[in-house]
């Protein structure tokens, strides 16, 4: 089964780790880029997705505005959304509690948390995911 | 040099090591040499209702830049672009104001911004730290005081 991910971010540099860590997990995905809410928005509206990873300090719409407004779409109010930030605070974490995400990795992060967090928020929304063997003994360079 | 808050100082100095060790394997170096002349520099405004925004600022030689952009992005130095350095080091600014907010402010009175090029002058330096990885020097310091 392949997977169509959405990594949002304003960092290209972050981009280009995330995706690697994707393709670490084994998995056969399609990686789709939104350098901000807003573009991650427009390219929901032309492509399905199985999940988004986004960050939430962006520029013009924040990841929290993106997840309320996908919430608010019947079609994407179960959509998986794991949080990738440097926000660790009760508030902000209460916050995204409450708007349903499916996970959390704080900024920084070692390739194999990543890699562990995404597998898992699969594993749950798809029951009929293979994981790729993980080997916990790489040094989770990326 | 003067440090209004060894405290502050501490807290900084714990997340440019998480944030060195997590992502690029690095410990710092015990001692400092000199700043190159060429460097990167930029800062996150991170505001407040009440007071004039805070700016934390970061300041990095231009080869240890380089050195992090491409274990970040894992490409040969030969590959390294001007965007990706200012892209990696912006992002390295944003996991560094971040762990610092975290710590110091874990009320969330203060809001973190979006990281940009430049070297601001206004507001004293409140606290201030500098460190060596790879025989480079970074400096991270705050102009304005955490309430």
């Amino acid at each position: 089964m392949a997977y169509n991910i959405l990594v949002v971010d304003d960092s290209s540099a972050m981009r280009v780790v995330i995706k690697k860590v994707l393709h670490m997990t084994g998995l056969d995905i399609l990686v789709f880029e939104a350098g901000s809410g807003i573009d991650a928005l427009t390219v929901l509206e032309e492509q399905w997705v199985d999940m988004i990873l986004t960050d939430i300090h962006m520029p013009q719409m924040s990841g929290v505005e993106l997840i309320e407004k996908i919430r608010s779409h019947q079609e994407f109010n179960t959509l998986p959304v794991m949080v990738i930030s440097t926000e660790g605070r009760e508030d902000f974490l209460s916050k995204t509690q409450k708007l349903g995400v499916a996970g959390y990795l704080k900024k920084p992060f070692q390739a194999t948390e990543l890699r562990n967090a995404i597998l898992a928020i699969l594993e749950e929304h798809n029951a009929d995911i293979q994981p790729a063997a993980t080997n916990d003994d790489e040094d989770g360079d990326f | 040099m003067q440090i209004s808050n060894p405290q502050q100082q501490m807290m900084m100095r714990m997340a440019i090591s998480e944030v060195f060790q997590k992502m690029f394997f690095m410990i710092p170096q015990e001692e400092l040499v000199p700043a190159a002349e060429k460097q990167y520099r930029c800062f996150v405004p991170i505001a407040h209702k009440q007071q004039d925004t805070l700016k934390l600022c970061l300041n990095i030689d231009w080869e240890l830049a380089m050195q992090l952009t491409k274990n970040f992005m894992g490409i040969q130095s030969s590959q390294v672009t001007d965007a990706q350095i200012g892209s990696t080091v912006l992002e390295i600014l944003n996991m560094l104001a971040g762990n610092f907010l975290n710590q110091i402010d874990p009320e969330g009175r203060y809001a973190l911004g979006i990281p940009v090029t430049g070297d601001p002058v206004d507001g004293d330096i409140s606290v201030y730290e500098e460190l060596n990885f790879e025989s480079h020097r970074l400096a991270v310091f705050l102009r304005g005081s955490i309430l």
